[in-house]
């Protein structure tokens, strides 16, 4: 049908085969972005029967960046969220596919489920760990600890309190304060590492079994012993396997609201909860607006970076 | 092409299965809370009755304490309304009224029903002159603490002041009763707003004055404010207040690990519920106690968490949800739902009602002691701003004096605007 | 084999047992890690309210189990069951459409992108990609703002549609997002598949389509697994959309669902639990059967592509 007329290249059938996918995504996304700078020009208020427009320039970021207390700290905040939690997945993910990779009775059985967590429903796992962190005497973790010996009996820890972890130290806790770091965000990065520390596994396992022996034997023959293997030859070689992981979840962690907003509603202020408060509900959509697109602003930058270290022009 | 048939046909199918399809019967779209005061099974009960009574039907959408007034106010938005019959918080009745977003009742409600229902309940809908929904729901903290555990420190009753109860938790503390004896939602929520009120009522003040400015920094608020600190600096309160909100604390009463807490009236009927608590017998409910400099003027305090029903400006069935909202709350209905405190003074007083709830004395005496959460229209930016303040207080990264002044300055500029 | 030699083979005997062990000590600590917190959110599940209160150090595992709290999931009679039993079906239903429209249109676009000659079409791939890494937070506010006034314009010409508090409304909204990354990973795909197949599919006489269908589709088997299987995936587990625009029976997720189960009055730990069992069982299952598949998908999108 499409090619009642001879259509040589098929420049015409690309178009028809674009069209649903470009259409959809220019009006659902690209249009409400644009909305969305709009928007963050304008005190924009509903009330009945509409919503109340003003024009107010830059007012909104200028309340933003120089006028509220909310802005920057949420910035660190979400910073601090995002560096840790990458460290952790890293390292955690490398070492946990490290020993996957090795020959064990059973390897095949803990390879299938290594990718449980990762299924488990974010709401859920929200859910999940705020029940295990209960901060008494049926918390599962707090009960651990006592089996463990590493609380007396009739100690219990509040998990998801407000203490600056290390507060005393010179320096770090000072500092730790100053970013607002606190238990519970701690203990948000455990469990938010839980679920997606899977996925870096599998992606390092893959990269692991392109590695072959032969680099390692001949490693071996060298001397090296297992530091230096992993420093000369599996890292390297792993390198662009863990830019894939770097990139991809700094994006994802730099976004994030689900969790925190389950555990912890509005008492921690990450970027993507602050923009949820102000916008959502206090309903001031100009500013809420300012607020997003900032964030997608930061996102689209590192989203550049992801492009110019792995688009290839294969296709042509 | 095929492939294009099968998209629209998919896009068909979803529409078809969003169900846009309308019953010949008037419809009536309620939206409900679906946690606090009457669950939502019995709301369910008393609408499947008025659908019986009145030959129509009641949709009635439950939705979380904290994201209704965000959809309340999405909804009003709308020239049509989605819900004709909402839940108004009182916290909500300036924004709500100043803006227009619901009907005013006065040509409804008589001089009869204004009569039976106690002013300090009927006041929390009122703004600028007008009344703006039905009382529905009468909540309100009360006092809760548990006998055995005051017995063990050696004291043969509740406390009547603060400073009582102090020295019974410290009692507790050294013969290690209970590790702490005081719990409370003191997260970052509307719960601990609650709880900041009937304290700087303990110590003889109120928030904010009459005309809706923030009188917090000035005495009482500080006490109330400083009071607490002093709770979990010595610890009397549980470090796990910070993060708890009411059924969280709650949880810590009924399962034996507080002596003395302040709630919401759903709590008597959960403490002593076998199923669920340890303290059946043991947990009892009283008054709250109050500072000992101010028990001459006033024996108790508490917190109002009245909500009222109203109608959506934007409805097109008013009279219908008139006829719907003066059902619920009708007296008939409230003395069949005892299990929350009827709005009426006539149902309180009641032979029956005393019959059936041996508490419902106390809770008059309670309910006469409330004070308001402010009635100004930015109430949940107001509010946002005050828990944050208070809690960077009780995390002791700020002294409360200075998070309260701190709180007030922002809080005037909101209003400000 | 005099001594010395025995003492040095015993010596790296013992070195490799140590090693073995240590191993297994790593394994088994792994395997605990995965499997404890879901170990513990089944056990919650089945375990009464007032069991669940208890000293945990003590009280482990429930001594009169109970399935009240899966029953009560599916008790219409009660709030709480018809709402679960509503956000399981929308749930379905949103998510498996989102998943049809999305490989159906993400097939064919992905396919263009990587065969046939397109103007722009760099510019294309990359705006793709990067509305795929766009977060929803920077985009529910206009949302919220447009979904407004397009109800608005329904209502003043006197319809009753709407697209607030619908299932279309979501399964638009999660397509869009979701298409970008499905575009990306069958773009990864198709790349990897000879273009000389598809060259002698025509050159015995098949139209592109018909070379797309019964030649390059086969060998994308395993890609339209895993994308079919991620699209579900991540429009099940959606939330903030979710949480923005809807609020009845009719449209609740499943997300929602378990986010707003047992909030300010009751915290049904209990009810969590056995909600949240369930709501894990349908990815868990797909992501275990399927995690081959997965993990070439995901590589394919971002290492090769």
């Amino acid at each position: 049908m499409f090619l009642r007329r001879p259509d040589p290249n098929g420049r015409k059938l690309a178009r028809w085969l674009l069209a649903p996918s470009v259409i959809l995504i220019a009006t659902v996304v690209l249009a409400p972005l644009l909305f969305a700078f709009f928007l963050s020009f304008q005190e924009a208020e509903p009330t009945v029967g509409g919503i109340n427009m003003r024009f107010v320039g830059i007012a909104n970021y200028v309340h933003h960046f120089a006028r509220s207390d909310l802005f920057w700290p949420a910035v660190r905040v979400t910073v601090y969220f995002t560096v840790v939690s990458l460290a952790i997945e890293l390292v955690l993910g490398i070492a946990i596919a490290l020993v996957l990779n090795e020959k064990f009775a059973g390897r095949s059985f803990v390879r299938a489920i290594i990718l449980l967590p990762w299924a488990v429903p974010t709401v859920v796992n929200a859910r999940m760990w705020e029940w295990i962190f209960a901060g008494s005497e049926f918390g599962a973790l707090n009960g651990l600890m006592k089996v463990l010996h590493v609380f007396p009996p009739t100690y219990d820890r509040v998990w998801l309190g407000f203490d600056v972890p290390l507060a005393g130290a010179p320096v770090l806790g000072p500092f730790l304060k100053w970013m607002g770091v606190t238990q519970a965000l701690n203990m948000i990065i455990l469990a938010d590492t839980w679920k997606v520390t899977p996925l870096v596994v599998l992606l390092v396992l893959a990269g692991l079994q392109t590695i072959p022996d032969s680099l390692y034997e001949a490693a071996t023959v060298d001397g090296a012993g297992f530091w230096r293997k992993l420093r000369h030859v599996t890292l390297p070689l792993l390198k662009p396997v863990l830019l894939v992981v770097l990139v991809l979840r700094t994006m994802e962690l730099f976004r994030v609201f689900d969790i925190i907003y389950i555990i912890m509603q509005y008492s921690i202020r990450v970027l993507g909860v602050l923009t949820y408060e102000v916008g959502m509900k206090f309903l001031h959509f100009g500013s809420g607006a300012a607020l997003s697109f900032l964030v997608a602003l930061l996102i689209l930058g590192l989203a550049l970076i992801y492009i110019r270290l792995f688009y290839t022009d294969e296709g042509y | 092409m095929r492939k294009g048939i099968l998209i629209a046909l998919c896009i068909a199918v979803l529409i078809a299965a969003c169900g846009l399809g309308a019953s010949a019967k008037e419809t009536l779209n309620v939206i409900y809370m679906a946690q606090a005061g009457y669950q939502p099974d019995d709301i369910r009960d008393m609408a499947d009755l008025f659908e019986f009574l009145t030959d129509t039907k009641v949709n009635i959408t439950f939705v979380k304490y904290d994201e209704q007034h965000e959809k309340i106010v999405t909804s009003a938005v709308a020239p049509v309304a989605t819900y004709d019959v909402i839940l108004l918080d009182l916290i909500w009745t300036g924004e709500f009224a100043s803006k227009k977003m619901v009907a005013s009742l006065d040509d409804k409600i008589t001089p009869e029903m204004r009569k039976d229902i106690a002013p300090a309940i009927m006041d929390a809908f009122v703004f600028d002159g007008k009344t703006w929904a039905m009382p529905f729901l009468a909540n309100f903290q009360l006092f809760f603490y548990n006998a055995d555990m005051i017995k063990k420190a050696g004291f043969d009753g509740p406390p009547k002041t603060l400073e009582e109860m102090v020295e019974q938790m410290k009692a507790m503390k050294a013969r290690n009763v209970v590790k702490y004896p005081w719990t409370d939602s003191w997260n970052q929520k509307e719960g601990l707003v609650c709880e900041y009120v009937w304290l700087t009522g303990a110590f003889g003040g109120d928030t904010f004055d009459p005309s809706g400015k923030p009188i917090f920094n000035e005495g009482p608020g500080v006490k109330a404010l400083e009071f607490m600190v002093s709770l979990l600096k010595e610890g009397l309160a549980n470090p796990k207040c910070l993060t708890n909100d009411e059924t969280a604390a709650k949880d810590d009463f009924i399962s034996g690990n507080a002596a003395f807490t302040t709630n919401w009236t759903f709590q008597y009927a959960l403490m002593n519920d076998p199923a669920v608590s340890k303290v059946v017998g043991a947990g009892q409910m009283g008054l709250i106690p109050v500072s000992k400099s101010v028990i001459d003027k006033a024996k108790t305090t508490s917190v109002s968490g009245f909500q009222g029903a109203a109608i959506m400006a934007n409805s097109r069935k008013k009279d219908l949800a008139w006829k719907y909202v003066k059902f619920i709350t009708s007296p008939l209905v409230q003395r069949s739902y005892l299990q929350e405190m009827p709005v009426w003074t006539s149902v309180q007083k009641s032979a029956y009602a005393n019959m059936m709830d041996k508490t419902m004395a106390v809770k008059g005496e309670q309910i006469a002691a409330v004070h308001h959460r402010p009635k100004v229209p930015p109430y949940p930016e107001v509010s946002s701003i005050l828990q944050r303040y208070i809690h960077l207080a009780l995390q002791m990264k700020m002294e409360p004096r200075a998070a309260l002044d701190k709180a007030a300055e922002e809080i005037k500029a909101v209003l400000a605007k | 084999m005099n001594a010395l030699q025995m003492r040095t083979r015993t010596k790296g005997k013992t070195a490799l047992r140590l090693k073995r062990a240590a191993l297994y000590v790593a394994v088994a600590a792994i395997v605990v890690w995965t499997l404890a917190p879901v170990a513990w959110l089944a056990i919650s599940s089945i375990t009464p309210y007032s069991e669940l209160i208890s000293d945990r150090a003590t009280h482990w595992l429930p001594r009169h189990p109970t399935f009240a709290n899966f029953r009560a999931m599916f008790d219409l009679s009660r709030e709480t069951g018809e709402r679960f039993v509503y956000a399981i079906r929308n749930s379905m239903i949103v998510a498996s459409s989102v998943t049809i429209i999305c490989l159906v249109a993400g097939t064919l676009a992905a396919y263009a992108l990587a065969r046939l000659p397109v103007r722009g079409k760099k510019t294309l791939v990359l705006s793709l990609m990067s509305i795929r890494m766009l977060p929803t937070i920077a985009l529910v506010i206009p949302f919220f703002v447009i979904v407004s006034y397009i109800d608005y314009g329904f209502m003043n010409i006197g319809s009753s549609f709407h697209l607030f508090d619908t299932k279309l409304n979501l399964v638009i909204l999660y397509t869009t997002f979701i298409l970008g990354f499905v575009i990306w990973i069958m773009r990864g795909f198709f790349l990897t598949i000879p273009a000389d197949l598809e060259e002698a599919a025509r050159i015995d006489g098949c139209t592109r389509l018909q070379a797309l269908r019964h030649v390059v589709l086969p060998l994308c088997a395993p890609g339209l697994v895993a994308t079919g299987i991620l699209s579900f995936l991540l429009a099940w587990d959606e939330f903030l959309l979710a949480l923005i625009f809807t609020r009845s029976n009719n449209a609740i997720t499943l997300p929602l669902f378990i986010a707003e189960l047992g909030s300010q009055y009751i915290t049904a730990y209990d009810q969590i639990s056995a909600a949240g069992v369930m709501a894990a069982i349908p990815p868990v299952v797909l992501a275990l059967l399927f995690q081959r598949f997965i993990v070439q998908g995901l590589t394919s999108g971002s290492v090769k592509g």
